[in-house]
């Protein structure tokens, strides 16, 4: 029984763990989402001006 | 690359569900490898992940060759980078598999030799694009280069250790395979791993082709 709670405690900080690095990965891709848009306004207005 | 987010989620669900379910599941007790067989669902996706990354990166060398687009360069060059992640995580994995299986973190094997010769070799490609300044030279080189790579790579990983006489390493050396003989309950946690590491592969690797796109953009 005591294994088994160890068992499951490795999973719980192992899974704690990944959800981390899985946040880090998912606001890294919505910050570049965002500067890939303003970059892509960006190169909208400067056409517009010319 | 793979449009919208449902291959994201799925990726990581099916990480999530290995990790939780791999820790838990009844697993075969085995002479030596013990509890540590549960190392197989992180250990060997690895690989795979490494694989399928260098071989995207293949398929984008050969396509700059053949189209001269600088973009395909980009991609290839981030997907070594992406490869050598995932290479380095399969040997640390395995290293400290080996230490409590083996006695040692690392034995003089030819899996494990040819595994380090495979990195070696993808390191020395990023060493050789930062050697070269001009980007269409740096570009042409680092493809052919890297076409002679993954000629490495499979045979310092696939054909040379299954020649070997004698490995430790299973699979090799006449040794039965851990992926033939796998247990059933085990292939529904290490496929699900496997393939949701494929997925988190490519996603990092699109994160740093956009990123790597950016950078290039901001440049004068």
């Amino acid at each position: 029984m005591i294994g088994e709670d160890k068992f499951l405690v490795v999973a719980l900080v192992m899974a704690i763990i990944f959800s981390g690095l899985a946040v880090y990965l998912y606001l890294l891709d919505r910050k570049l989402s965002k500067i890939e848009k303003k970059q892509q306004e960006l190169l909208a207005n400067k056409q517009e001006g010319k | 690359m793979i449009k919208g987010i449902w291959w994201k989620v799925a990726g990581l669900l099916l990480i999530l569900y290995s990790i939780i379910y791999g820790i838990l599941v009844e697993v075969p007790v085995l002479p030596v490898i013990h509890q540590t067989i549960r190392n197989l669902f992180f250990h060997v996706p690895m690989w795979f992940a490494m694989f399928i990354m260098l071989g995207t990166s293949l398929v984008y060398s050969i396509k700059y060759l053949s189209s001269l687009k600088l973009k395909d360069d980009l991609i290839a060059a981030q997907a070594v980078n992406t490869g050598l992640f995932f290479g380095l995580l399969g040997l640390m994995t395995g290293m400290i598999w080996a230490k409590f299986t083996w006695g040692d973190f690392w034995t003089n094997d030819p899996q494990l030799n040819g595994a380090a010769v495979s990195v070696m070799a993808y390191l020395a490609y990023s060493i050789l694009r930062g050697s070269i300044d001009e980007k269409a030279l740096r570009a042409r080189v680092s493809a052919v280069y890297n076409i002679f790579a993954f000629m490495l790579l499979v045979i310092f990983l696939g054909i040379l250790p299954r020649l070997a006489d004698s490995s430790l390493h299973p699979g090799k050396g006449g040794n039965s395979s851990t992926m033939g003989d796998l247990d059933p309950t085990m292939r529904m946690v290490f496929y699900p791993a496997a393939i949701g590491w494929i997925l988190i592969a490519f996603w990092i690797l699109d994160i740093r082709k956009r990123k790597r796109i950016l950078e290039l953009q901001q440049q004068p």
